[in-house]
């Protein structure tokens, strides 16, 4: 089985957590037998273009002429992941397959050309990320997005909210999605660190660590949990509460901190390595993800797959991923009351923390490794060959040049 | 034929005469222009095909052309897979000209681009827009066949400013010629 897929970034070139899905999917992909050939956008430290194993990667140029905006931007490089296509690369693929709408409208067009089945993953949606649709920029990749679910063969979602989101959103009947979550690394350390060493670095020895790993910005509740450390300092003094990440809030957040007098219970790191952050996911006592929209929330993932119990708010993919009681705490969005009383809850009873933290592992090993997510792929690109084979919806014999 | 106009304004009523011309020689000719409805009409002896864009922007002009790519190559291939073979694919103005490329490349068929004006003479000034319209306009003028153009003056400028080979380029009135064009770059 040969699959053309196509993502707007692929390592070294990482802008959020596309990249690194992309990367495992395919990895685990080809160690099923099925032949990738990824398309994505160039890189100052990568070829553009490069084999692992039976992996193809081509790079396409991501800037030649200007672009007024980031949508025009957007499809200029769709044009030029076109035209690298249809010039460097042959039609005999099975499958072709596209992340999100930044890759929708090259996938569309190769769809017709060379009339095989499209698969759209959709990571999330402009309507959820916005909540709402407010302008005109917001409204194009809103109907870009329901036009790539409305030529898709099949649409994969990371979880049942993103389903009924996708649902809502774009009118598409059920059998049409295909919920497949996202995968996660195991975060294992290099046996040489030292956990004492590198808890030092962020907290004093008798405070407790509490994590938040993600973008600052308002989606992702970081406010939220910083009211919530607030309220939670001001009956113990025992937490350390260690923000990592970069965003637009995180100026704001850090005033406001200084101004309650709170400094030196709060440590903004900023950008972390992936390295620093597993260490971190190691050493931290609770982690915590406050987001008001989630699609999936992988960090959450990462953080179990520490054995670290996690607090996370009730709402997108957390709630799927989070059994209340079982590998976490779920609580109301926006309740920073409910926050840290979860918090100070876990805090009291050290037990529990090691019990759910214990049960997050086994449910990473076991429902969210890469393997499993390539297997639930592949048997999706499997029926849908199917269902293609039996239909009339094919290219003519010779009709196309590249054939 | 690619077309965003057809039967109406000027670069409209240029291809309905050119294709008029071409049926009375004799010619199978296919027109896909873009229309506020998807339709297909067989006027007499002609077969005009609306394109209508699935989303529509209040964006740049730039924004609306590239959303309409995908639904024109969805169009072509549906032509094309009811028409089965065919010669040439002729693009009229920068508009279609990447549509007509994608064609080009997909389907191994030479691309003839008639080009009615710079984008130069349209802007109001020099804009990202229009910096970025200047390169898909050299992009196209480097990649097609054939350039076929009616004015003189416009055809020296055209190859000049992006450095078209002068054996590429015809200037043609009222389509005269236009077959020998063709045959040429078949032949080629």
């Amino acid at each position: 089985m040969k699959v053309l897929m196509l993502s707007w970034e692929y390592p070294p070139r990482i802008i959020g957590g596309l990249a690194r899905h992309v990367y495992w999917l395919s990895q685990e992909l080809e160690n099923m037998g099925v032949e990738v050939t990824m398309v994505s956008l160039d890189h100052p430290s990568a070829p553009m273009s490069e084999e692992e194993g039976r992996k193809k990667i081509v790079r396409c140029s991501s800037y030649r002429f200007p672009s007024p905006d980031f949508i025009s931007w957007v499809y200029q490089f769709n044009y030029w992941m076109l035209e690298k296509i249809l010039t460097d690369l042959k039609n005999d693929y099975d499958i072709i397959h596209v992340h999100d709408w930044l890759t929708a409208p090259a996938g569309i067009t190769l769809k017709h050309i060379f009339r095989r089945p499209l698969v759209v993953t959709i990571h999330s949606t402009e309507f959820g990320r916005r909540t709402g649709i407010h302008d005109d920029f917001q409204r194009h990749i809103h109907e870009t997005e329901w036009k790539a679910v409305f030529e898709a063969w099949k649409v994969v979602v990371c979880s049942e909210y993103m389903k009924r989101e996708v649902m809502a959103a774009f009118g598409v009947p059920s059998d049409k999605l295909w919920v497949i979550p996202n995968g996660v690394n195991p975060v294992s350390l290099d046996e040489k660190v030292s956990l004492v060493g590198a808890r030092s670095r962020f907290a004093e020895p008798w405070e407790h660590i509490i994590l938040y790993v993600g973008r600052m910005v308002f989606e992702k509740g970081t406010h939220i949990f910083v009211e919530a450390a607030r309220q939670l300092l001001s009956r113990r003094w025992d937490a350390k509460f260690v923000l990592v990440g970069e965003g637009p809030l995180r100026a704001n957040l850090t005033n406001t901190v200084e101004n309650l007098g709170l400094s030196s219970k709060f440590y903004f790191t900023g950008f972390l390595p992936d390295e620093e952050i597993k260490v971190l996911y190691n050493v931290c006592d609770i982690a915590v993800f406050p987001s008001l929209y989630e699609p999936f929330g992988i960090v959450a993932l990462e953080a179990m797959s520490a054995g670290k119990v996690v607090v996370a708010s009730d709402t997108g993919g957390l709630s799927d991923v989070v059994m209340h009681g079982f590998n976490g705490l779920k609580v109301a969005p926006r309740d920073p009351t409910a926050l840290q009383v979860a918090i100070d809850y876990l805090l009291n009873h050290p037990e529990d923390r090691w019990r759910m933290g214990r049960n997050g592992l086994n449910t990473v090993y076991e429902r969210f490794s890469w393997e499993s997510i390539a297997k639930q792929t592949t048997g999706l690109y499997q029926q849908i060959l199917e269902e293609y084979d039996q239909g009339s919806w094919k290219p003519k014999p010779k009709q196309i040049s590249l054939l | 034929m690619l077309s965003w106009d057809y039967g109406r304004g000027y670069v409209g009523s240029h291809v309905e005469n050119l294709v008029g011309k071409l049926i009375s020689k004799g010619h199978n000719v296919h027109v896909l222009h873009i229309a506020g409805d998807e339709y297909t009409d067989v006027r007499g002896d002609r077969i005009v095909y609306g394109v209508a864009p699935h989303v529509k922007t209040n964006l740049h002009t730039i924004t609306s052309i590239f959303s309409s790519l995908g639904d024109y190559t969805r169009a072509i291939s549906s032509v094309v897979y009811d028409a089965g073979d065919f010669d040439i694919i002729h693009a009229h103005d920068w508009l279609v000209g990447l549509p007509g490329l994608m064609a080009k490349l997909a389907y191994g068929k030479p691309l003839v681009l008639t080009l009615y004006s710079l984008e130069e003479d349209r802007r109001g000034g020099i804009n990202l827009v229009s910096l970025s319209i200047e390169g898909f306009e050299r992009h196209l003028c480097d990649l097609a066949d054939a350039l076929v153009i009616h004015d003189e003056g416009l055809c020296k400028r055209i190859a000049e400013k992006y450095e078209v080979p002068w054996e590429k380029v015809h200037v043609l009135h009222e389509w005269d010629g236009i077959v020998d064009v063709y045959r040429e770059v078949l032949e080629r």
